[in-house]
């Protein structure tokens, strides 16, 4: 049997007027078939959670002196940590093909007010350029041309 | 008459009158090789028991009353075909749904999710018949009409997480429909309907498990219309916090 | 009981229903309307209308011209001031319509796009891809939740008319929730029910058209006009009847016999050049010719021919006919871009309904009807394509804003007489609940029901046949009586449902069956193979069946004529 949903999930303001069997969940939520994905993807957000957490140790480990830095930078090195890395890197592969790929693409509006995007053709020459543009400035910049 | 085996349907079956909660039944009957999952329904109804309450009536996947789950998913269910399964099918009610009898939900959380959007023409000032027709382009026609496709089977909100558990949600089904006039040339209420979309249940009530366009059967892509409508109303939100409300 | 009241009462929530609503209340905004519907109003069956709607839009144009092809499409049995008001109305109404959000499909230039149709000279179909009659309910249904006066009753049968001194008082309607009856009261009703496919076997209409608007305000003494033409449209898938659009057609789609041959062209149907383009009736006849003729393809549901629409291309057929696609897809599996649709005529729609006036006021004070359930007289003895979806909202808009001026004037009628009847009703309605004596069936009578209307009234007719069919039906009738239902509980019961919707098709088959039986020519889509040709010197008027608890009483009616001579039907 499914699990049950929130009880007053899909019912009218005002109940009807003949008693109802209590709504349930699809059967298959939320392990089962698509919605794992859609709960995995859900579930990333701890890793981001757990890397952001890092983060502020690193920064505690700065404030704090070399020798808590050394003691920090040796305890990324262990092997779970970097297993763990790699298991990171997979995921955010994953979540971004997901979000990227299969889901934003049709989230964009045809239009905002009079704007249309442009066509879709032209989308990827115009990252080209974008990109090749950015280089051009890292480059300048580490060359040393800015002060 | 095309090949004719025997299939078990196991439905489940609720009378408030009687049961306490919904119970399962099985029906073993005959059914042809091109038959749907409603043509099974319906000897059962008319051949083996007539307690048995479905909703349908057009038969071809336009009036959208047939809606149940089958086999776990939700289906229109004259559209699925039995030959998709195999000896035993399993029809449900729609989840997500207060069951009012057999296979029959409650719609009528529907019907006020439906209204709160607005779906109909907002116009500064009305047109009267004797301008004629608006014009709009072929491509302003294809701006909405994905969204117009909606034939209200609830399949989505039978797949939506969501749906659920926020019992505050407007759904994919009615998101699209205010999405469907939001981006219609003729219209101007959009600002109006954006305020609904902005609400408690709204667009960002939404978490995107794009359940809903993977199982409508008309290829609406309710899941686009709810990110749509989620940029679309946090541009409104932000040009009210600029412009004083009315402006343009 | 529960007692409701309101200005008007609307039954049916489908084109014509909502319309009429929708008319009530531009008329006069302090009306109260109901609009009592079996289902809920997106689900009737005008969502399943596909081709488009006509109404004169083109330069090359004109109202005279869309009048003219109605009269003859008609075969001269429409009354000509109901065509020339309807023509009129047309494109205002479908231009209302485009200005409450109906998608219609589009020219380059953004003006509404226009199709050929079977029977029109030009081209005069609005349409919005091959799914018209589902846009054009959709943006009506949504057009009216802004109206608060407009309230809804979803899912309630309507069983019986309330009656006072001859006049029409209201409405008693089962809540099939509840399995409570309660009385819905108001000055005036429109019936707005839809038509009654489902007498027959064979047919494109979906399980709720079971005639009960015809047959409420049959029982209640208002006659049914000219119910012995039942249109065939010549497409349909078989064994489904699911309908494959006219504008498949209109976009320029072949029909095929087993040779190969387009024998519209080839053979003398006296269709001319107009051949595919011809109006249903002549091309509905012409396929079952075909088959006789042996030309026809054997498959698993009798004998067919094809639709060919393979040289159309498939960019054509995704922008104009998406929908025939799907369904010739999942439901034959065929696909139609490469592969020619099986089809045979099939029970589109009745052209009969109940009589009424060009204000589609029936002759019982304050009671209304529009769409395919009224006989305005506008489709004659024939209907042409996508004139009817124009004409719900036509008339149903007329009906609508005359039941208001009616209602202005009417009284509300005496409550106790009215909840005297409704009691009467909730008796009857309770002893058929959970009948458990009686040795027939719904499924059971119902079937023979159509398998007579089927073998008495199908596209060629004749004497013996028709016969046979009446006394059927009259037999069918008394079995009524010997209905076992099981279903006792009173929620949701769709068994009682059933039984009251075949009560009511009974009545109305018989209505058919008898109004074809007496008519000795051939007209329109009542083809005989006894009298072959048409009448006008004996048969150019209107038939009148009047309900009698003996059995339907036949009449007749002049039929208007006026600008149009009577001529020979030949395109």
């Amino acid at each position: 049997m499914a699990r049950m949903a929130h009880p007053q999930a899909m019912q009218p303001a005002k109940p009807g007027p003949t008693r109802t069997a209590a709504a349930r969940m699809p059967q298959k939520f939320p392990t089962g078939g698509r919605y794992l994905s859609y709960i995995a993807f859900g579930a990333t957000s701890f890793i981001y959670l757990y890397v952001a957490l890092q983060v502020l140790r690193m920064v505690n480990a700065l404030a704090s002196g070399e020798a808590a830095w050394n003691a920090l930078l040796e305890s990324l090195a262990h092997p779970v940590y970097l297993a763990f890395n790699a298991f990171t890197f997979l995921v955010l592969v994953w979540a971004g093909w997901r979000f990227l790929i299969k889901l934003s693409a049709k989230a964009q509006p045809k239009k905002v007010g009079p704007l249309r995007p442009p066509p879709a053709q032209a989308v990827p020459p115009l990252f080209g350029a974008l990109w090749l543009a950015a280089s051009a400035l890292v480059i300048v910049v580490l060359w040393g041309i800015f002060p | 008459m095309s090949e004719v085996t025997k299939k078990t349907v196991v439905v489940t079956r609720f009378d408030p009158d009687q049961d306490e909660v919904p119970k399962t039944q099985s029906y073993e009957i005959p059914v042809q090789s091109d038959w749907k999952v409603l043509d099974a329904l319906n000897y059962i109804k008319d051949e083996v028991d007539p307690t048995l309450s479905h909703r349908w009536s057009c038969r071809m996947a336009v009036c959208g009353s047939c809606g149940m789950m089958v086999n776990g998913e939700p289906k229109l269910t004259c559209k699925d075909a039995l030959s998709n399964y195999g000896n035993t099918i399993e029809v449900e009610p729609l989840a997500n749904f207060p069951v009012v009898r057999d296979l029959v939900v409650e719609l009528d959380g529907f019907m006020e999710r439906f209204k709160k959007v607005k779906p109909w023409i907002i116009r500064a000032k009305e047109l009267a018949v004797e301008e004629g027709a608006t014009r709009q382009s072929p491509q302003e026609l294809a701006d909405f009409k994905q969204w117009s496709m909606c034939i209200n089977c609830m399949l989505c909100y039978s797949a939506c997480p969501v749906v659920g558990n926020d019992p505050h949600f407007l759904g994919p089904a009615a998101i699209a429909l205010g999405h469907r006039y939001n981006m219609d040339s003729r219209d101007e209420g959009s600002a109006e309907r954006n305020e609904v979309m902005l609400e408690e249940g709204g667009v960002f009530a939404c978490s995107y498990a794009n359940e809903c366009s993977e199982v409508c059967p008309k290829d609406v892509d309710p899941a686009a219309a709810v990110q749509q409508g989620k940029a679309l109303s946090l541009l409104d939100w932000a040009k009210g916090l600029v412009l004083p409300r009315g402006s343009e | 009981m529960e007692v409701i009241e309101h200005d008007v009462v609307v039954v049916g929530g489908g084109a014509a229903g909502i319309r009429a609503a929708i008319a009530a209340i531009e008329e006069d905004p302090n009306v109260s309307v109901a609009m009592v519907s079996k289902v809920y109003p997106m689900r009737s069956h005008t969502v399943s209308a596909e081709g488009g709607a006509a109404a004169v839009a083109r330069e090359d144009d004109t109202l005279e011209m869309h009048g003219y092809d109605t009269v003859k499409g008609s075969d001269f049995l429409g009354d000509q001031h109901v065509i020339e008001y309807f023509v009129e109305e047309a494109p205002k109404e479908l231009t209302l319509l485009e200005h409450w959000g109906c998608p219609w499909s589009r020219n380059e230039d953004g003006t509404v796009a226009t199709r050929a149709f079977g029977g029109m000279t030009t081209k005069r179909t609005w349409f919005a891809a091959d799914k018209v009659g589902f846009h054009m309910l959709h943006a009506l249904f949504q057009h009216s939740m802004q109206f608060d006066r407009i309230v809804r009753y979803d899912e309630q049968f309507v069983t019986r008319l309330l009656m006072e001194d001859g006049a029409v008082k209201g409405v008693v309607a089962l809540d099939m929730r509840q399995g409570e009856v309660r009385l819905i009261r108001g000055r005036a009703v429109v019936l707005a029910t839809g038509g009654a496919g489902k007498c027959f076997p064979f047919t494109t209409n979906g399980n709720i058209k079971t005639g009960d608007g015809m047959a409420l305000a049959y029982r209640a003494g208002v006659p049914l006009k000219d119910m012995e033409f039942v249109q065939y449209h010549p497409t349909g898938l078989p064994g489904t009847g699911i309908l494959i659009t006219e504008a498949t057609r209109g976009e320029g789609g072949h029909l095929k016999n087993s040779e190969g041959t387009r024998f519209l062209v080839e053979y003398d149907y006296g269709l001319g050049t107009k051949a595919e383009l011809g109006p249903r009736d002549m091309i509905s006849r012409a396929i079952i010719q075909e088959i006789q003729a042996g030309r026809g393809i054997e498959g698993p549901y009798g004998q067919y021919v094809h639709l060919d629409l393979t040289h159309l291309g498939e960019a054509k057929l995704k922008e104009r006919l998406p929908f025939v696609l799907e369904l010739a897809r999942t439901y034959v599996g065929v696909d139609p871009v490469t592969q020619p649709i099986p089809i045979r005529p099939v029970v589109h729609y009745m052209m009969g309904g109940v009589d009424t006036n060009i204000d589609g006021a029936t002759d019982l004070p304050g009671l209304y009807a529009a769409g395919e359930v009224a006989c305005v007289s506008m489709n004659g003895a024939n209907r042409l394509g996508s004139n009817s979806l124009t004409e719900c909202l036509v008339f149903g808009a007329r009906s609508g804003r005359c039941a208001v001026a009616f209602a202005r004037g009417a009284s509300a009628g005496d409550e106790a007489s009215l909840r005297a009847q409704g009691e009467e009703e909730a008796h009857r309605i309770e002893t058929l609940r959970g009948k458990n004596k009686g040795g027939e069936t719904i499924a059971g009578v119902r079937r023979e029901m159509q398998q007579a209307m089927e073998d008495g009234c199908g596209v060629y007719r004749e004497q013996g046949s028709m016969d046979a069919a009446v006394s059927a039906l009259a037999q069918l009738k008394g079995r009524y009586a010997d209905l076992v239902l099981r279903d006792t509980s009173k929620v949701f019961n769709t068994e009682i449902i059933a039984a009251l919707e075949l009560g009511n098709m009974l009545d109305v088959a018989e209505a058919v069956a008898v109004s074809a039986a007496q008519r000795q020519e051939s007209r329109g889509a009542h083809t005989r193979r006894d009298f072959t040709t048409r009448d006008d010197q004996n048969w150019l008027h209107h038939t009148l069946c009047h309900f009698d608890p003996a059995g339907p009483r036949i009449d007749r009616k002049p039929v208007t004529l006026g600008h149009w001579e009577p001529e020979e039907r030949k395109y």
